[in-house]
């Protein structure tokens, strides 16, 4: 086969590409949903991302229009973002159980106390 | 040509983001899948990004295509290390890593047990348990005690052993059940108190609360006979304890950790009167919580008592040492063998087959294999005649029907025995 006639079926299999991204991005999704951790969520949020990247590059390539690698920068940016704000709110998420256990053991050794 | 060089490296590129998609699924703990998603995803955004560069061949998408690849590079590995130290504070478990490989313990400030787990106990209002070690037998300074030798002043029977027996009477299984406890406490001469708790709680819940008191009184004084009869055959003195109140209070929270506590497996509380309340469910959620209000151990009995083997959740936890050391010195089971289920780290091993050894129990290590444990806490391949399990926790949600399936279903598959926790 040569190449000219391959070269006729990449935008079959372009689509086809898409197809198989948008079906990871599903299960990633499903990943987000189920967790079970708040990490786990937050990692699969960062999946979510990469994939978006590679759905808008190959848009760009089959639509034919250069803006959707723009739409891929910006996805990159907030990836970014997302994940240290994930970061962030996770450690400070750790601080305010650990202070609520504290008290929560405070309250009952009160009620202990007053048993007694 | 070009386009067909494109190709392959886009087609490289998805290989990549199907497999990190494929990891991000299937692996066991979030560092792993983690590795996958952050390392995997990100070489197969990239290539897909570069083959279409190749493809459009234009400046303009050279231009912003290698910017945002440059800006992946660069992100990347900043964003997975706050991600990864944010889990791992968080206290997210750690698949496949023994208590004493954990090369971060003492570098980063690390929580007790998971975040979600934390959160779940607030809401049950129940104590965290405060930081504990794996004990040592060269730190408790104990020489395992075996027959005889077993009132030695610094035996280890001294240190966990239970003084006192207290079990349950609920239900129509209860004379079996307080079989079990009497045999118990005649083989250990121990003191043997039952608990008959009439729960109002479940009598207010139901449209007739004069009734089901009614009811479940007649049903406790048809099998009360059978008690006395028991304690007269068994030889042990029975303290009988009757009080009306919040069962789950009632049963909980008196004892201490020297209180050993015998519950049923199933028909908490409604004593099997079965009327209807207006919750919506009524399954007697409270027998599974009893655990973590009880500061002594806690067996959950089924009626027979048996010969087997006996299995072990194993995660390196003080929970599940102290729940070992028990089965072993007190002779819960007849036991035929221990099966050690987890990542057990060298030196626990030997610890585990030393302990063993001393009271000639052959123990079998079984380590996990990917993926099996996800629908319950042990494999089903290695529940071959085990008549007890010792776990670190109860299997989590706290529901004794969880979507159709019995909490010892989510023990193992179709498994029914006795469970013993001590938290």
């Amino acid at each position: 086969m040569s190449i000219e006639a391959i070269t006729a079926f990449i935008d079959p299999i372009i689509t086809l590409m898409i197809i198989i991204v948008v079906g990871a991005l599903v299960a990633a999704s499903i990943k987000v949903i189920s967790g079970p951790s708040y990490a786990d969520r937050f990692i699969a949020v960062d999946m979510l991302t990469g994939l978006a990247i590679a759905v808008c590059a190959l848009t760009a390539l089959s639509s034919g229009r250069d803006e959707f690698l723009d739409v891929a920068f910006g996805f990159a940016l907030i990836a970014f973002l997302a994940t240290v704000a994930f970061g962030a709110f996770l450690e400070r998420k750790v601080e305010v159980v650990a202070r609520r256990v504290e008290e929560a053991a405070a309250k009952r050794s009160a009620l202990k106390g007053e048993e007694a | 040509m070009i386009d067909l060089i494109a190709l392959v490296i886009k087609m490289v590129g998805l290989v990549f983001l199907v497999l990190a998609t494929l990891g991000l699924l299937r692996f066991e703990d979030v560092f792993q899948r983690m590795h996958a998603a952050t390392k995997a995803g990100t070489l197969g955004a990239g290539l897909v990004l570069i083959g279409t560069m190749l493809n459009k061949g234009t400046f303009d998408a050279a231009m912003t295509g290698t910017l945002a690849l440059l800006f992946l590079i660069l992100t990347i590995p900043v964003a997975s290390h706050i991600l990864a130290r944010a889990a791992y504070m968080s206290g997210s478990q750690l698949a496949g890593i023994g208590p004493h490989d954990d090369a971060l313990a003492g570098t980063l400030r690390r929580a007790v047990q998971p975040l979600e787990r934390s959160i779940e106990d607030l809401a049950f209002d129940v104590a965290t348990p405060p930081v504990q070690m794996p004990p040592a037998a060269e730190e408790l300074g104990v020489a395992y005690p075996t027959g005889a030798a077993r009132s030695g002043p610094r035996s280890l029977k001294d240190m966990i052993a239970p003084e006192r027996v207290r079990f349950a009477a609920l239900g129509a299984g209860a004379p079996k059940l307080a079989k079990r406890a009497a045999d118990f406490a005649a083989r250990a001469e121990l003191p043997l108190t039952a608990v008959v708790a009439l729960d109002t709680r479940y009598a207010e819940q139901t449209s007739n609360k004069a009734e089901t008191l009614r009811l479940m009184r007649d049903q406790i004084s048809t099998w009360l006979p059978n008690l006395n009869k028991l304690s007269e055959e068994s030889k042990v003195p029975i303290d009988l304890i009757y009080k009306e109140g919040d069962a789950e209070a009632l049963m909980a929270g008196v004892g201490d950790h020297k209180e050993f506590l015998v519950l049923p497996t199933k028909g908490w509380a409604d004593h099997e009167v079965g009327v209807k309340t207006t919750l919506a469910t009524r399954e007697p959620d409270s027998l599974l919580r009893i655990v973590a209000k009880h500061p002594g151990p806690v067996m959950y009995a089924v009626d027979e008592t048996m010969a087997g083997a006996v299995a072990v959740q194993f995660d390196g936890s003080f929970n599940v040492w102290r729940g070992i050391d028990l089965a072993l010195v007190e002779e819960l089971w007849d036991m035929s063998e221990l099966r050690v289920y987890g990542y057990v780290d060298q030196e626990s091993r030997e610890e585990i087959e030393s302990r063993c050894a001393m009271v000639n129990v052959p123990v079998h290590f079984i380590t996990p294999k990917a993926g099996e444990t996800k629908q319950s806490a042990l494999p089903s391949h290695m529940m071959d005649g085990v008549v007890g399990v010792i776990l670190p926790d109860l299997p989590r949600p706290l529901h004794v029907d969880w979507y159709g399936l019995f909490w010892q279903d989510r023990i193992a598959q179709g498994w029914r025995g006795d469970v013993l926790v001590w938290t």
